[in-house]
């Protein structure tokens, strides 16, 4: 589509003047550029230049290398202790010290990012699916079936998703369930409770969305109502979702960390920083870094989180493009 | 009410036959006191091929509304709307929009600002495969930039890097690209500066002279319709009330309205010694609650010959000195030229 | 003509003289700033209002006939927008170098404005008559009885009808004619001398427009008010300016009477501009084009601004800006062929 092009072609009715043949103003040179100028580029020339974003985004990056494979970033078994080192000091044997049962809290900190991780993504992209779903039918349908999504959707939003969460999992899950139906049933308890707030304003953004000038042009045209809905309608309601669901990954995560502390969530062999801070929490006074550097890397990944949200949408607010 | 007759004689490629659109206003439930918007009450018209219909009327009169029943976006509450003789109502969306089409006020809000040029126009062809095979695509979208008066640089633009005239105009070749018969133009040079909107005009002219098109030509601007008309219905709250040939209307505009219309469009004119020729007249009152509208006449609460049979008694859309010519008008002013309506119309 | 009695101490005198000059703008220029460039949006402006008088800006999108006005009232949006230049005389005082406790002070009192978009100027959260009321409660000094006495006068005047009764009305309950007058109401009320408007009708329909504009013409007469009119509707201007200063890319190119500019205007984008719309009277076959669009305020040199477009153009008018000839008397023309022009008929 986008091959280069003579644009010595076709005269435009602007003819050039007979006094500036060859002056080319600054908006023709800039529009000669061929290359594609989306509103997400403008939006990727901002968010590269702010440090902020750069910083947070790598942070991200980081963490998410070290979900994946932790084994690169530190040796070693997390669950292995030598008792003889309980409770000891940061020092060049443990950069972070080491807790009760002599585990390296360094080694245990990098494995606990990938709990913290993967509930953060795997809630965000559902409740962003599931949102834009039931939003979009519930805008682009309206009458009944807009009335009965979303008088579900209040209700859900009427239980905040921690303690649903809480309920859910002290119901259904007990001591002996594995990690993974553990992990699996507090995601899906997040994503019901978190769906609501994503589709109310995915249903607002695309009722105003589908008045607009080119959505009434588009189906002049005779395209059919799921082409407008995805060409027309969705990409240009979706933006404020994306910026959404960035600033609520940080409450996903500490939602995954408070049931872990609580007991609820993942126990061992898993790491999770929620579990470590609670295993920290008896040796506040005298070993206070078996506590500080889980919440430290927590508090890191929420705040990388929500920086980079935040970032994202000052650098898609329509308002900062030229 | 005869059968509508067009210029030419021949079939009309589009028919509006007393189409009436309804609005419910007010909740749907547990609604004690509900309205009834008529925003369109009663219009017919109909239109030849090449021929241009212009559409005359402020904000409130319906026009919009009558403008998407015409498109097929809007169904009609009764009436019916007929394009080249099949009515809206049998035909798929696919073969509609190869008929008629639409072009827009507002070239900053009618283009998808997340596609370029050649998406915006090469959708039509995403609608209608048919029309064009992909290999064919990029040389029709070029046609119909040509056609326009853009080049093929434009191509990969967004419309952001455009100027208005330029958007208007890829609206305009967007339109073209289903290759319509009818294309209806609402407000399509409003939006534009002065400079510019000369450009438009011209363009819609030349066009509809060699693909032989014919338009629907909406507009509040009375000068503009006049320049692009062939004939003219001026509407108020939703009904026609005068319609005829364009050069007729302007010169002997019969119903109160339309010459309150023409009185008040500020337009004086100098003669070459620096006098003014044209004063403005103008009209008192606002426009009535669209929702209860005055008995009997509409337009009788700022009518400036008003009587007893006008609330009484809604007047007929009834020919005057020819059959071409008709309104809505228990007195319409037959022959009466419009400077002595001015005078007629001054009143506080 | 005796002061005026509400006037605050430390007003600006103003001139009482019929026909002497109420406000002189000279070389008013404005410029957008920002952290990569610097763009002139008003160049070299400079015109004169005299008491009673009406003065079009008259000028297309691009123009900078709004940022003008903005300027001489003094609500430009500084930050991105500043005055780079120029003197704004009224009442015997550069407006510009007031500072600005003084500056408000003249705002609402002496020289007034009124907006294209009513809905947004006026406070939806309050009543219309407290709105104008407290304009004079709080710059008039008058109690609140009086004060809402004054208030319904007001609406009286601007011919809302049932004026008391709607005091109490919000905005959203006023048609949009009806909210201008409103707005016209509340500038009008502490009797400035000098009202701004600006495109006070674009967004009203013909009939509505041409109420408003004779209420607007007749207030105008009766309270000697000089008003500046900054539209780009060429019908509006001709019947109701005595003046037209005519913008493009932010440079005055023409200022002549009405009458004048539309028989014998001394340029050829005013001659252009006049020839591409079209009549009410009859039908032309085609309009007469101007190529091309207003130009970028960002590639407009030193040079004319219009010559790209212009039929006349020749190498000189990109030597350098077209030093202003006087054609006639009070009418002044940015051209080097201006007189030509003129001439030709």
């Amino acid at each position: 589509m986008s091959e280069p092009l003579a644009d010595e072609m076709a005269a435009e009715v602007e003819q050039d003047s007979p006094v500036h043949p060859a002056t080319v103003s600054r908006a023709e040179a800039e529009a000669n550029d061929t290359r594609s100028h989306g509103v997400w580029i403008d939006a990727w020339r901002i968010l590269r230049r702010k440090p902020l974003f750069v910083i947070s985004v790598s942070v991200i990056a980081i963490l998410t290398v070290m979900a994946i494979a932790p084994w690169l970033f530190a040796s070693g078994d997390p669950n292995k202790g030598d008792l003889a080192y309980s409770l000891k000091p940061p020092s060049p044997a443990g950069w972070f010290g080491f807790d009760i049962n002599g585990r390296n809290v360094y080694t245990r900190v990098i494995y606990g990012a990938r709990a913290s991780l993967t509930v953060g993504f795997a809630c965000t992209i559902g409740t962003a699916l599931i949102g834009i779903f039931f939003g979009s039918i519930a805008a682009y349908t309206g009458g009944a079936t807009d009335s009965v999504i979303s008088r579900i959707g209040d209700m859900l939003l009427g239980i905040p998703f921690a303690l649903a969460a809480i309920i859910v999992l002290s119901t259904l899950t007990t001591f002996d369930t594995p990690n993974w139906q553990v992990e699996i049933i507090l995601i899906m308890t997040i994503i019901v409770f978190g769906w609501p707030s994503i589709a109310r304003v995915l249903r607002s953004t695309v009722l105003v969305t589908r008045n607009a000038d080119y959505v009434v042009a588009g189906q002049a045209l005779g395209l059919s109502g799921s082409r407008v809905l995805f060409r027309h309608i969705l990409p240009n309601a979706v933006s404020p979702i994306l910026v959404l669901s960035t600033m609520r990954v940080g409450g996903y995560i500490a939602t995954e960390a408070s049931l872990s502390y609580l007991g609820l969530g993942l126990h061992p062999p898993a790491v999770s920083w929620g579990q470590m801070v609670s295993d920290g929490q008896p040796y506040l006074r005298t070993a206070f870094y078996v506590l500080l550097f889980p919440s430290i890397f927590l508090a890191i990944t929420i705040l990388a989180f929500v920086l980079a949200g935040e970032a994202l949408r000052e650098a898609l607010d329509p308002a900062n493009r030229k | 009410m005869s059968e509508p007759v067009t210029a030419s004689g021949d079939a009309p490629v589009l028919e509006v036959r007393d189409v009436v659109k309804h609005f419910p206003v007010g909740r749907s439930m547990f609604a004690s006191r509900r309205g009834l918007l008529r925003a369109v009450d009663g219009i017919s018209f109909s239109l030849a091929a090449g021929q241009t219909l212009g559409v005359v009327g402020e904000s409130g009169c319906g026009k919009s509304t009558l403008a998407k029943m015409t498109l097929g976006l809007e169904t009609p509450t009764s009436g019916e709307v007929r394009l080249k003789g099949r009515p809206l109502g049998s035909v798929d969306r696919s073969w509609r929009s190869t008929v008629i089409q639409l072009v827009m006020q507002d070239p900053y809000s009618s283009l998808n600002p997340r596609m370029t040029v050649y998406d915006i126009v090469a959708e039509a062809f995403v609608a209608h495969p048919d029309l064009a095979p992909r290999s064919q695509r990029r040389a029709l979208v070029v046609e119909m930039l040509g056609l326009v008066g853009l080049g093929p640089q434009q191509l990969n633009k967004f419309p952001r890097q455009l100027s208005g005239g330029q958007r208007q105009r890829v609206g305009i070749a967007r339109a073209l690209a289903p290759q319509p018969s009818i294309m209806v133009c609402d407000e399509p040079v409003s939006a534009l500066d002065v400079s510019v909107q000369a450009q438009v005009i011209n363009l819609l002219g030349s066009l509809q002279a060699s693909l032989g098109l014919a338009y629907v030509f909406i507009s509040h601007d009375l000068s503009v319709v006049r320049h692009v008309s062939d004939r003219i219905a001026v509407v108020y709250l939703g009904r026609i009330v005068e319609e005829g040939p364009a050069h007729t209307v302007y010169e002997q505009p019969a119903h109160p309205y339309t010459q309150a219309l023409l009185a008040s469009v500020a337009a004086a004119e100098f003669a070459a010694d620096g006098t003014e020729i044209r004063k403005r007249a103008r009209i008192r009152g606002e426009l009535p609650d669209p929702l209860n509208p005055p008995s009997g006449c509409p337009f009788r609460s700022r009518c400036y010959k008003a009587q007893d049979i006008c609330a009484e008694q809604a007047p007929e859309l009834l020919p005057l000195e020819s059959d071409q010519h008709r309104a809505r008008c228990h007195f319409p002013d037959i022959a009466v030229n419009a400077a002595g309506a001015a005078e007629g119309v001054a009143v506080r | 003509m005796p002061a005026h009695p509400d006037s605050s101490p430390g007003a600006p005198s103003v001139p009482a003289a019929a026909g002497s000059d109420l406000l002189q703008v000279r070389s008013l220029g404005v410029q957008i700033r920002s952290s990569r460039e610097t763009i002139d949006i008003v160049r070299d402006v400079s015109f004169d209002v005299a008491r009673g008088e009406k003065v079009a800006i008259l000028g297309e999108s691009g123009s900078g006939k709004t940022m003008t006005g903005h300027a001489i009232m003094g609500i430009l949006d500084s930050p991105p927008a500043f005055v780079s230049s120029g003197t704004v005389v009224f009442g015997g005082r550069d407006l510009l170098t007031l500072p600005d406790q003084e500056r408000r002070a003249v705002r609402g009192k002496h020289i007034s404005m009124v907006f294209q978009d009513s809905l947004s100027a006026l406070n939806p959260v309050f009543s219309v008559g407290f709105q104008i009321a407290e304009l004079f409660r709080k710059r008039g000094g008058l109690r609140r009885s009086e004060a809402t006495a004054r208030a319904a006068e007001l609406l009286d005047l601007v011919e809302i009808p049932n004026a008391r009764k709607r005091l109490r009305d919000y905005p959203h309950q006023f048609s949009g004619g009806m909210r201008q007058r409103v707005m016209i109401a509340m500038a009008i009320a502490l009797e400035p001398e000098l009202l701004i408007a600006d495109e006070p009708t674009t967004a009203l329909d013909v009939t509505i427009q041409a109420q408003i504009m004779e209420m607007l013409d007749r207030l105008c007469d009766e309270r000697r008010m000089g008003l500046i009119l900054i539209t780009h509707d060429l019908g509006l201007v001709s019947e109701f300016a005595d003046k037209i200063v005519l913008m493009y890319a932010g440079r005055v190119v023409e200022s002549s009477s009405a009458a004048a500019l539309f028989t014998g205007s001394a340029h050829p984008y005013s001659r252009a501009l006049l020839e591409s719309v079209p009549k009410l009277a009859h039908r032309e076959t085609g309009l007469n084009v101007i190529p091309g669009a207003p130009p970028d305020p960002r590639d407009v040199g030193d040079s004319c601004a219009f010559a790209p477009r212009c039929p006349h153009a020749m190498p000189a008018c990109l030597a350098g800006v077209p030093p202003t000839v006087e054609v006639a008397r009070g009418h002044l023309s940015a051209c080097l062929i201006a007189e030509e022009l003129v001439a030709r008929v």
